[in-house]
């Protein structure tokens, strides 16, 4: 009997593309007195997020195995 | 169909029957945050003899998945990191294995497919090496049989009894 496994779902449910995501240029301000920043997300960037990291990570290691798989 | 039966869940109140803070799990984590504890991972998992026997299990068809979850807990409890990082943890784990596989070119069972594919073309190796061991034990029994001596069954010695000679009148004589 396959019992519950929460590697499985955690793997299944993880998105790297809509965790990561792709990088955002930051768009120009009109004035130079108009904000740089987003004044509802101060002090929350990406990285502070745990689950940012662990996909950074699983990034990484796919990356390297399809690598591996290719060659 | 009957249902399975699992006797390795805990008694109710089983947690209850310590000090609070006695357990390992109960006390602050050594490592709080993800970053520290997959750098402990991947350290613990560099490790020659660790890659060793991880190579071993896989090959064996232990779903990768399983042994992470069994390794995440055994640190939970052990108090290296709490729950929740564990859970987080989690899919670096199953990345990291399956590279250590990939790259040891290995058939390994993933876990994350419903049917394992390495089963389905092969014999398992947990099953020849069962089924040698059960071999063994039986040669070893009759071995052991031929071996040791027959204490159960009486031992007929054949010795030189002197021959009765017939003591009646009609008894013949030679």
């Amino acid at each position: 009997m396959r019992g519950f496994n929460p590697a499985i779902v955690a793997h299944m449910n993880l998105d790297l593309d809509e965790i990561i995501g792709k990088e955002k240029k930051p768009s120009k301000s009109a004035g130079l007195l108009a904000p740089k920043k987003n004044m509802m997300n101060r002090g929350q960037s990406k990285a502070d997020n745990p689950l940012y990291r662990v996909a950074n990570h699983v990034k990484i290691l796919r990356d390297k195995r399809n690598e591996l798989k290719d060659a | 169909m009957l249902k399975e039966q699992t006797f390795d869940a805990p008694i109710p109140g089983m947690s209850m029957t310590h000090e609070l803070g006695a357990r390992p799990w109960q006390s602050p984590p050594k490592y709080a945050t993800v970053d520290d504890t997959i750098e402990y991972y991947l350290e613990r998992m560099s490790s020659e003899e660790f890659l060793d026997q991880l190579t071993d299990v896989m090959e064996m068809g232990v779903p990768i998945t399983s042994i992470a979850n069994t390794m995440q807990l055994g640190n939970v409890m052990e108090g290296v990191h709490s729950v929740d990082v564990g859970m987080l943890v989690l899919p670096v784990l199953v990345e990291m294995m399956m590279l250590v596989g990939d790259s040891a070119g290995i058939e390994y069972d993933s876990g994350l497919s419903k049917e394992a594919p390495m089963n389905k073309k092969r014999t398992r190796n947990t099953l020849v090496a069962k089924t040698a061991r059960k071999l063994q034990i039986q040669l070893n029994e009759q071995d052991g049989k031929e071996d040791k001596p027959m204490v159960d069954e009486p031992i007929e010695m054949e010795e030189d009894m002197p021959e009765e000679k017939p003591k009646g009148l009609m008894g013949r004589r030679q």
